[in-house]
């Protein structure tokens, strides 16, 4: 193994390592719970990492399609009976049409009009699933049951780490793939890409149902792992999250979501003690990284990789 | 018959805060492309001085008023050096500052005055009936006091050179540059401008009902909707489609259902933006 | 660019540092410690509501402490309070109990919030995480389940909703529009008083309810309901919320009556808005008219929090004095179940003593509490002081 490899695997491989063993390493049920719930929104990180990150359209609904997954899981078990494991899978897939039909409507605005027509969309989904009780239960919410092998928080998490895992192998095929290269000459320079014979706005679809067939995943989870849902999981704020996940971890890059997330969202939960003013530090920090650090974590370290190389390079070369 | 004519006197009053809000947005929008999505936190901020003010200082009302609309003309001034830097930057920067100010606001307001709900005593509560329709003697008062500022607005626009600077950049911002128009100090101004305007309109209508950290998470979204239908950049489009929003939710919520009292607006939106991408008045990009 | 840059990384990490140095200095605990958890509404609407529940408790905690803590054998165990916010939504309350059971290690947790009981309900029994739950809440049904860890002070609210119909029946008033709080305490008794309203042969002009916990302006609603031209409005939620709508439906020129449900208490609406507003109101009786040691509590409680002291707060203390005695008498501050099994064995507490009584408690969890009614006739509460004594006239 060369030293670039070591750099690029060994610290992937350090933290899968690490990960596979964690529930045994005497860590407390509270903080494997925080650490599952910063799985699945890991997950719902990288779903808008597809579509932000790599395609340049920034979406504010996926709270929405978080929500939709969700709620499909729990209709789809509750109402209509189905298995669970076909119930998620299809909530997946009616989270991706109802991505499709959105995406048909949005994708006519750009720019500033795609966020606000993409957050009017979230806030719909989430009125709609407050009131219409006969369906969602209302704010009364309802409980999910899964599978009896999961009923541990052990095997959940395992359960959430595999799909992590499946979802970043997800995420690192479509940026070496064709459609990958497609995603990303429509975020640099959208009239290029024309020229060029790619077709803009099949492209920007196909990217948001991939992105939100994963939000809808990481609801199903979310609700799998809570035991019980609300409105709050379709709630606009979420989007809010996501977004912040993404940028402080580095939007476009591989890792950058999953850094992200369990940063962001760990140090909030270890703040809880303080009390929720831990969210005005942290919204004056977040002026700073985009003001100052825009390509965020990841971004930063890469840049930082890379000048530190480049004058060691020099200095060899001298 | 009556019942409609109380509902469209309702839906007048709720346009006009929406109109007051969405001018200031408009002109920022219009002029910076900033999607200032912290504007209606400010509309929040304000109603919680005339609160600070009136409840706990015993200023008297309209003094309160004046007060909270000069404080947040200035306070509006440094709001404009937040977002300088990214001002040039791609739509997403300027939004996660916005978001960040927010936070910082909501918070702040949450450890100043408590997570709970707060109520300003309302000056006028006398109820007056006419022609079948009962109105709060505020809910006039809210009405008029918007026209009046609307009215002002237009004068300083069209008849003072700060004003016809705004509405110049606001149409063609390189133009403007080009025929010497400071782009900075336009900005300053429409940011004092629009933030004065937001608290005018909350120290209008907090007094009707409760006020709570996150009370403009809707304005604000409803006042994007509307500049983006009224054109972006459009005074007129602005105080138009306020008041027709403000009347639409009125009729919608008496005749249909008021659980969904704050979907009408994006639904319509969306339909909108799908026929036509461009917005109703068809808005640069 | 490149100073700015320095600089802002300094201010970021100099905030991070200082955040989670001052976390790590707040997490140390006393040697002998029992930690009582709440998961309640304590932002919005619901903001009043939850803090009035939660002083009750603390100031039970403070009574005990002063007295030397909960004492088992020759332990004694100082009584902490955690509290989290839920805003009365169910998915945020299960989050909450599970980290003050896993995180604090809480074995009783108030909550205030039917709609957030329920939910609890299927996680209070998981093994090695169990607590018990005390449910401040009037909806019977959150008992039924067939959920062992559980205990509900508050009369049920189907004492009220005979009483209530009657009352406002003799006012001449049949036509009724229901403005009452979303979520499984305002549907279960929107229906139950829907039921008692039209077998006495009153009509339902108008449903238009509204989330008391999030909405701040009720004249959308108001203007829907009252447009079926009712004589009375069956309101209910927090009583900060419900005093609003008193108050919009009043300046949209209605002159009908009230019917205000029970976790609205009509001497809490009096302090927001007056009494003079509260003309017609018919609900539960104020807090100092029915027991006699609630004065004194009351007195201290001005003293303590320079406010009305209000019912939430009357019955959480007492409860929480109450499972300081169950725990003595079970010898445990660790086993929910016992704890459970010792409280018929410390009843009754007289209202003599405490600020309310509690007279016993049934299989399935829920207490015995007197109660009464009370109607605002010219600025004054009517029937206040007449104790009902519920479930001696259950069949």
């Amino acid at each position: 193994m060369t030293a670039e490899n070591l750099r690029k695997y060994g610290v992937f491989i350090a933290a899968l390592a690490v990960a596979c063993f964690l529930p045994y390493i005497g860590i407390s049920k509270f903080m494997l719970n925080v650490i599952i719930y910063a799985g699945i929104f890991s997950i719902a990180t990288m779903s808008l990492n597809i579509i932000m990150g790599y395609t340049g359209q920034v979406s504010l609904a996926q709270g929405a399609f978080y929500g939709i997954g969700a709620y499909g899981l729990a209709i789809l078990t509750n109402k209509a009976g189905l298995n669970f494991w076909m119930a998620m899978l299809l909530a997946c897939l009616i989270t991706a049409f109802v991505g499709l039909l959105i995406g048909l409507l949005a994708f006519r605005t750009k720019g500033p009009y795609f966020i606000i027509v993409t957050l009017c969309f979230n806030f719909i989904v989430y009125v709609v699933i407050k009131n219409w009780d006969w369906l969602s239960g209302g704010v009364r919410g309802q409980k999910i049951t899964g599978p009896e092998l999961f009923a541990g928080r052990e095997a959940r998490y395992y359960l959430v780490l595999g799909f992590v895992l499946l979802t970043l192998f997800i995420m690192w095929r479509i940026s070496r793939s064709l459609e990958g290269l497609g995603f990303m000459a429509v975020r640099d320079n959208e009239p290029l890409a024309d020229a060029l014979g790619i077709n803009i706005t099949y492209t920007k679809i196909v990217a948001f149902m991939i992105s939100c067939f994963l939000a809808g995943l990481a609801g199903c989870l979310g609700a799998l792992h809570t035991g019980y849902l609300s409105p709050t999981s379709a709630h606009y704020l979420l989007s809010f999250n996501f977004i912040i996940y993404l940028l402080v971890g580095g939007a476009g890059t591989l890792y950058g979501p999953i850094v992200g997330t369990f940063t962001v969202y760990l140090a909030l939960e270890f703040m809880k003690g303080i009390g929720e003013y831990r969210f005005m530090i942290f919204g004056i920090i977040l002026i700073l990284v985009v003001i100052y650090f825009p390509r965020g974590i990841v971004g930063g370290l890469k840049s930082l990789w890379k000048k530190v190389a480049g004058s060691r390079q020099a200095e060899e070369g001298a | 018959m009556s019942y409609f004519f109380q509902q469209l006197v309702n839906g007048i009053m709720l346009g006009s805060v929406y109109s007051l809000v969405a001018l200031g947005l408009t002109l920022i929008f219009g002029i910076l492309g900033v999607a200032h999505f912290a504007h209606g936190h400010f509309y929040m901020l304000g109603a919680f001085l005339v609160f600070f003010l009136s409840v706990s200082f015993g200023v008297p009302y309209w003094a309160a008023l004046v007060i909270a609309v000069a404080v947040f003309c200035l306070v509006g001034v440094g709001i404009e050096f937040v977002y300088r830097p990214v001002r040039d930057k791609s739509d997403i920067n300027a939004f996660i500052v916005a978001i960040g100010m927010l936070l910082v606001i909501e918070e702040a307001v949450r450890a100043v005055w408590g997570t709970g709900n707060r109520r300003i005593t309302n000056p006028y509560p006398q109820v007056l009936k006419f022609a079948g329709i009962t109105l709060e003697l505020q809910r006039l008062i809210v009405i008029g006091a918007a026209i009046v500022l609307i009215v002002l607005l237009h004068l300083f626009i069209k008849r003072t050179r700060m004003g016809s600077a705004i509405e110049a950049v606001a149409q063609d911002r390189e133009g403007a540059a080009l025929v010497g128009i400071s782009v900075n100090r336009v900005s300053i101004l429409t940011f004092s401008v629009a933030t004065g305007l937001a608290a005018a309109a909350a120290a209008l209508a907090a007094p009707l009902a409760f006020i709570a950290p996150d009370m403009a998470n809707t304005l604000v979204l409803k006042a994007f909707v509307i500049i983006v239908l009224g054109g972006l950049g459009s005074i007129k489009g602005a105080i138009l489609g306020g008041y027709l929003l403000g009347v639409m939710e009125a009729l919608a919520i008496a005749y249909i259902s008021p659980a969904y009292k704050d979907v009408w607006a994006f639904a319509a939106l969306i339909l909108i933006l799908a026929i036509k991408p461009n917005g109703l008045f068809g808005g640069r990009d | 660019m490149a100073t700015r840059k320095v600089v802002a990384l300094l201010v970021v990490t100099l905030m991070i540092g200082g955040l989670i140095a001052t976390c790590t200095s707040c997490g140390d605990t006393g040697p002998k410690e029992v930690v009582i958890g709440l998961t309640a509404p304590l932002s919005g609407g619901g903001a009043q509501y939850g803090t009035d529940c939660q002083r009750g408790i603390e100031m039970a905690i403070e009574d005990i402490n002063k007295d030397g803590g909960v004492k088992i054998g020759d332990d004694s165990y100082d009584v902490k309070l955690s509290s989290l916010d839920d805003r009365a939504e169910p998915e945020q309350g299960v989050s909450n109990a599970t980290r003050l059971a896993t995180d604090d290690g809480a074995k009783i947790i108030f909550c205030p919030v039917a709609t957030v009981i329920f939910p609890l309900l299927d996680i209070n029994e998981k093994k090695d995480e169990e607590f018990l739950i005390l449910a401040y809440t009037s909806i019977e049904m959150v008992t039924d389940e067939g959920n062992e860890l559980i205990v509900m002070p508050p009369p049920p609210f189907t004492v009220y909703t005979k009483l209530f119909t009657k009352l406002a029946m003799q006012q001449g008033w049949t036509r009724m529009a229901m403005v009452q709080t979303t979520g499984a305490y305002g549907d279960a008794w929107a229906k139950g008083m829907g039921l008692a309203w039209q077998t006495a042969g009153g009509t339902i002009t108008d449903h238009a309810r509204a989330d008391y916990y999030t909405e701040t302006d009720f004249v959308p609603f108001l203007n829907k309901a009252l447009a079926s031209s009712p004589d009375v409005l069956l309101i209910g939620g927090p009583s900060q919320p419900t005093a609003l709508v008193v108050e919009q439906a009043k300046s949209l020129g209605f002159e009908g009556g009230f019917i205000v449900m029970d976790q609205a208490k009509i001497d809490g609406m009096a302090g927001q808005i007056g009494m003079d507003k509260m003309e017609n109101c018919i609900g539960v009786a104020p807090v100092e008219a029915p027991f006699p040691a609630t004065p004194v509590f009351a007195e201290r409680y001005k003293k303590k929090y320079n406010e009305q002291v209000t019912w939430e707060s009357a019955i959480n203390y007492t409860a929480m004095i109450l499972l300081k005695d169950a725990m003595e008498s079970a010898k445990s501050v660790e086993d929910p179940m016992a704890i459970r099994k010792a409280v018929p064995g410390v009843l009754p507490m007289s209202g003599d003593e405490f600020p309310v009584t509690l007279d016993g408690i049934e299989n399935k969890g829920l207490m015995h509490m007197p109660s009464a009614i009370t109607m605002v006739k010219n600025g004054e509460y009517t029937l206040s002081s007449d104790l009902i004594y519920w479930w001696k006239e259950k069949d």
